[in-house]
């Protein structure tokens, strides 16, 4: 007898559709499973015959073949589980086959017959072609997230094989959840001064222009970069499917109490490892931190301390929005579009040039780390100084996150009266369309790249943070020289760190 | 170029041959170009030798002055722009020097030369953020008058003093260590480059010397042969910049000292100088006055900035009195964030201060 059902296994972020069949016929007794699983799922056999052993039902003593079509996809995991145990139950006839049409199942079986859950659930339910879908009671709440179809939720296997067969009722629907909690992101009004720090966060929010901030431990270069989500608008609802996707994919918890609707903060350690960062690994190409930043921001703490090849590996993602990543047999795309926020020391001391004990060489071999190009990428760049002890004990309330939103907000509608979502992402043409220059812009622009202070990247670069600025304080269409210049202050080249002390 | 400034530099291209060598050579030949056969032919006379000269090193030289061709020489010389000066040239400057280099390589402006006045900035590499602009001002106050500006192309006061000078279009001699085609330290090659096309860069060693330690004291002996005065920015308590103070005072030469903070290790030299009886440089126009009879130099702060509008004028008068953050600015002046940041890159693309991310002072 043959019998079939619909599943679907993850590579990077998104479920691919997984149809598993199952043969028992006559013959000696057996059990194989073939198209291409790996180990854990290979191992999907012993749990299943054992699971349903304790759930009361029958092995049958017959050939029994397990095929996971198509079988030039590679599946892995234990998410079949609960599919190849309903086909089988379903083919050796001790629930009706008919039961099993327009059906999808994900889920893994413990030995007693119990379901568990299973990472990446919205990207599974989104990917299975189906009219309802049974899925393990933990977590479940992501699958309607995905699914468009009927969404039932059950503890063990029993209960399921029960509910097909009309033996006892259904599991029960799970529903989707509405209104997603958000979390409550820290406020800039906790931040004491930092004048200059504020206001470069503040285009870097309503530009999306990447940021790079150096200072000594403990001047708040952390606290700031913590602060920047909230000032961010919430994400677009395809990007909120695709941000839940690819931190389901990911395993990280958030997602089950509705999609993300808050742009997300990652901000890695420098342990990590490049297939971390970037995403892959050997099995099914988990997304890289870059990828869980996707929409929101990627804080890179102390970049002098991670290896140069990591940050340098950044720079094709920093420029596509998205990465690809490459292996033997196959290679997934995953979306990496972060606002990229680094922090670093002035030296390994720490202390910069005032008391600075590090040695000229020691320094230089520090700020070396950086390369060039990196460094380019970075729109603003600004030193964070511990604020004046003044500022601690005034009584002048700092200006809430709300409020910086708010402007935000308001350049970005006008960034997507451009057609884009901010201003960082246009092109030259545009820029020469939507950020004319005056003459004494120009002149500005000129003398700076006659000075080697810019390079060409950095000329379009240097005119969409000026956009940005002209776009906060709602000046006219053109920038003129004084809104440019105020763009190539925040672009200091941070000669005492990187240019040596001379 | 003839034949005995050719041989000159033949010489000084030996093994271990530095200055002392290079003078004891010619003291038993004095003219180059016949030292030269000499030394080829084996005529030498080594059995008088200084310490050190053995006669493995004299067979060393005999061999190598046989393979030294003057043509290559030449073309070598005229290729990297380098001229040759020797004690019967008009412009040498060593005439009634003490311990007179026998050679002198030569990149720039000759001219420079001609100008009697002159006056040493020097000081350790180690050095704080205020000497570095106190070395920058006294470079540029005395370049202002026309006063050649003699240093020794180092990091830190050196390479500011020269900077000082450089950004008014001023006078200045760098004194180093190696050859000539030899950029030391790598990260001054800026500064290399642009006081050789517009000022003068000397040295004693031959092209290609790496900038060897030895090198260095003889180097310090020509910034004191070479200013009427010496002023010390900063030093620790030992170092070079004491070598060219001994050397100044064996000259009869004055040694000024920037007096310091007694808790800052880099004016521990310095302080020590002005107790020894260095007289303390207070202000670049005493010393102008006091050396060169210059005087009338409060115009050279108020030529600068007299052209700037209120707000920038402003910025600037309290940048000379120290170096402030960003946000205490803005607050003190009571400007909105973008339009600082505007004066900022204006004020720094006129070289009048530089800012560094998040504090401005000024440009050095």
């Amino acid at each position: 007898m043959l019998a079939s059902i619909n599943t679907a296994v993850i590579q990077g972020y998104e479920g691919h559709p997984v149809s598993v069949e199952v043969h028992v016929s006559n013959g000696l007794p057996g059990y194989t499973i073939v198209g291409l699983p790996d180990t854990s799922c290979r191992e999907a056999r012993d749990r299943v015959r054992s699971a349903i052993l304790s759930s009361g039902y029958k092995w049958p003593q017959k050939r029994v073949t397990i095929n996971l079509a198509p079988s030039s996809l590679r599946k892995e995991g234990a998410v079949v589980d609960l599919p190849i145990a309903l086909a089988l139950l379903a083919a050796s006839e001790q629930i009706p086959v008919e039961a099993l049409n327009s059906l999808g199942a994900v889920g893994e079986l413990g030995l007693d017959g119990s379901l568990k859950k299973v990472p990446g659930l919205i990207c599974l339910a989104s990917a299975i072609n189906a009219g309802s879908l049974i899925v393990p009671s933990e977590g479940a709440s992501e699958a309607p997230l995905g699914f468009t179809g009927q969404v039932r939720s059950a503890e063990t296997l029993a209960e399921v094989a029960g509910g097909l067969a009309g033996l006892s009722e259904m599991p029960g629907v799970v529903d989707v959840v509405k209104n997603s909690k958000c979390l409550q992101q820290p406020d800039m009004s906790d931040v004491a001064g930092q004048g200059l720090a504020r206001w470069a966060l503040e285009v870097s929010a309503a530009g999306g222009h990447h940021m790079l901030m150096v200072g000594p431990p403990g001047s708040g270069k952390t606290m700031l970069a913590k602060r920047l989500p909230g000032l961010l608008p919430d994400l677009k609802l395809k990007d909120q499917i695709t941000v839940s996707k690819i931190h389901s994919a990911a395993g990280l918890k958030e997602v089950s109490e509705g999609l993300i609707k808050r742009p997300p903060f990652r901000s890695p350690h420098h342990g990590a490892s490049m297939v971390g960062i970037l995403g892959g690994g050997t099995g099914a190409m988990r997304p890289g931190e870059i990828s869980c930043a996707h929409g929101g921001v990627l804080f890179i703490d102390e970049l002098g301390e991670y290896p140069s090849r990591i940050i340098d590996a950044l720079r094709t993602p920093l420029e596509e929005g998205v990465i690809r990543v490459s292996r033997a047999t196959r290679s997934v795309t995953m979306p990496a579009g972060f606002l990229f926020i680094g922090s670093m020391n002035p030296c390994p001391c720490g202390k910069g040039s005032t008391d600075c004990r590090c040695s000229l060489s020691q320094r230089k071999r520090y700020s070396r780390r950086l390369s060039g190009p990196i460094l380019d990428r970075f729109d603003l760049r600004i030193e964070v100084q511990p604020p004046n002890p003044v500022v601690f004990f005034d009584d002048k309330p700092n200006e809430s996150s709300d409020a910086i939103a708010k402007r935000v907000i308001n350049a970005r509608l006008l960034a997507a009266g451009r057609g884009v979502n901010c201003n960082s992402e246009l092109s030259g043409s545009q820029l020469e369309c939507y950020a004319p220059l005056t003459d004494g812009a120009k002149n500005v622009l000129k003398h700076a790249l006659e000075k080697g202070e810019i390079s060409g990247r950095g000329f379009k670069r240097v005119r969409s943070v000026a956009r940005t600025i002209a776009d906060l304080l709602g000046a006219g269409d053109s920038i003129d020289s004084q809104t440019i210049s105020a763009a190539l202050s925040l672009r200091s080249p941070l000669k005492s760190v990187f240019e040596g002390e001379q | 170029m003839n034949t005995n400034k050719l041989a000159l530099v033949a010489l000084s291209s030996l093994k271990s041959v530095g200055p002392k060598r290079l003078s004891w050579l010619l003291s038993q030949e004095a003219n180059p170009a016949l030292a030269f056969k000499k030394l080829r032919s084996g005529k030498l006379d080594y059995l008088h030798s200084p310490r050190g000269v053995s006669a493995d090193l004299v067979r060393n030289w005999q061999q190598s002055a046989k393979k030294i061709d003057f043509d290559v020489l030449k073309n070598r010389l005229e290729l990297e722009s380098v001229k040759i000066l020797c004690s019967s040239d008009d412009l040498w400057p060593f005439k009634n020097d003490v311990e007179p280099p026998s050679v002198m390589f030569a990149k720039g402006d000759l001219s420079l030369l001609d100008n009697v006045n002159s006056i040493g900035v020097i000081g350790t590499r180690r050095c704080s953020s205020l000497g570095k602009r106190v070395a920058f001002e006294f470079g540029r106050d005395f370049a202002l008058e026309n006063v050649n500006v003699v240093s020794g192309l180092a990091h830190g006061i050196d390479g500011a003093a020269h900077k000082g000078a450089l950004s008014v279009y001023g006078p200045t001699i760098a004194v180093v260590g190696g050859g000539l085609d030899y950029i030391y330290p790598k990260s001054n090659t800026k500064l290399w480059e642009s006081i050789s096309k517009s000022g003068l860069i000397l040295s004693e060693s031959p092209l290609g010397a790496p900038p060897e330690k030895w090198r260095f004291p003889a180097r310090n002996r020509l910034i004191a042969a070479l200013s009427k005065a010496l002023v010390v920015v900063e030093s620790h308590k030992s170092g070079g910049s004491l070598i060219t103070v001994d050397e100044c005072l064996e000259r009869d030469k004055p040694v000024f000292a920037v007096p310091g903070s007694i808790l800052s290790p880099a004016s521990e030299g310095t302080n020590r100088l002005i107790s020894d009886g260095a007289v303390p440089a207070l202000k670049s126009s005493e010393l102008l006055d006091e050396l060169f009879q210059i005087s009338d130099t409060a115009k050279i702060q108020n030529n600068v900035i007299s052209n700037l509008d209120p707000v920038s004028q402003t910025i600037l008068k309290m940048c000379h009195t120290s170096q402030y953050h960003f946000d205490v600015l803005a607050d003190e002046l009571g400007l909105a964030t973008h339009i600082l940041l505007s004066k900022i890159t204006e004020l720094s693309h006129l070289g009048h201060i530089s800012w560094d991310g998040s504090t401005v002072s000024v440009a050095n």
